[in-house]
């Protein structure tokens, strides 16, 4: 797993464990005697949609795409580490109150990733062009199996 | 494919089905049926986190030569302990019992913080 997607990952969880923190108090807010915590609900949604889904999808897919046979084989490495920048800093500012700001941010860093991923999604593998030679390849190798 | 992760994708998948059941229900007049927050919480920790956590146990990187996909008892306790909370909502939903709510915050965080906790191990380099 390259490092950009272990940082992404690694963050989604923590986002995880802190959405969770938050759902669980929403959930338990009437018999504790604090219905006011149900104002927490549209930062606890934001973070488990944003921070913890999408971004482990945006850590996973970095890892698990098809490389180019260029010498960057996963893109370049700056845009990607601003996707996850700004994908994180919009989710604080969301949860934050900062609707305008952070929305912006998340939507940037889903474009951002939306191009520099488009270019893997390729066909890649034993079998995946489905043509002859490839298609040949993949017989041999299950005949090996 | 190991068995927390056939467990975990088949939980995840009868609870979709039955978050189906509860969708048609809210729609249909006079069904009754479950309330809204239960049935987007079938969705997203009966389906999609049993999927996740369940495909993440599987195809992450090795843990270790000795463990290859860590303390699998921490796996189980995760699947269990989410499983287990996600039904003390359905319950406490309802039928409103305000311990049963409680218990199922506290069954679902941990379960939760546990399958983070065992996955964090997985997410490394080569």
């Amino acid at each position: 797993m390259p490092s950009l997607s272990v940082w992404s990952v690694r963050a989604s969880l923590t986002w995880l464990a802190v959405g969770a923190l938050m759902g669980a108090l929403i959930l338990a807010r009437v018999p504790l005697g604090h219905p006011e915590w149900g104002a927490w609900i549209p930062a606890h949604a934001e973070i488990m949609l944003m921070g913890w889904m999408v971004q482990l999808a945006f850590g996973v897919a970095h890892w698990i795409l098809p490389r180019q046979p260029t010498a960057e084989g996963r893109g370049l490495l700056a845009p990607v580490v601003a996707v996850v920048v700004l994908l994180n800093v919009g989710v604080v500012l969301v949860v934050t109150g900062h609707l305008m700001v952070g929305r912006t941010l998340e939507t940037v860093a889903a474009l951002g990733f939306a191009l520099q991923g488009i270019p893997r999604i390729r066909a890649s593998g034993w079998g995946a062009t489905g043509k002859e030679g490839d298609l040949v390849r993949l017989k041999k190798r299950v005949e090996m199996v | 494919m190991p068995a927390v992760t056939r467990w975990s994708i088949r939980t995840g998948l009868l609870l979709l089905a039955a978050a189906m059941v509860v969708g048609m229900m809210q729609v249909i007049p006079g069904s009754g049926g479950l309330p809204y927050p239960s049935y987007l919480h079938l969705i997203t920790v009966g389906w999609l986190s049993n999927l996740i956590f369940g495909v993440a146990h599987w195809m992450f990187p090795r843990a270790s030569a000795a463990q290859p996909r860590g303390d699998e008892r921490l796996a189980w306790a995760g699947w269990g302990l989410l499983n287990a909370g996600l039904l003390c909502r359905l319950v406490g939903e309802s039928f409103p019992i305000p311990e049963t709510l409680v218990a199922s915050a506290l069954l679902q965080l941990l379960g939760v913080w546990t399958w983070a906790a065992h996955l964090w191990s997985r997410v490394k380099g080569k």
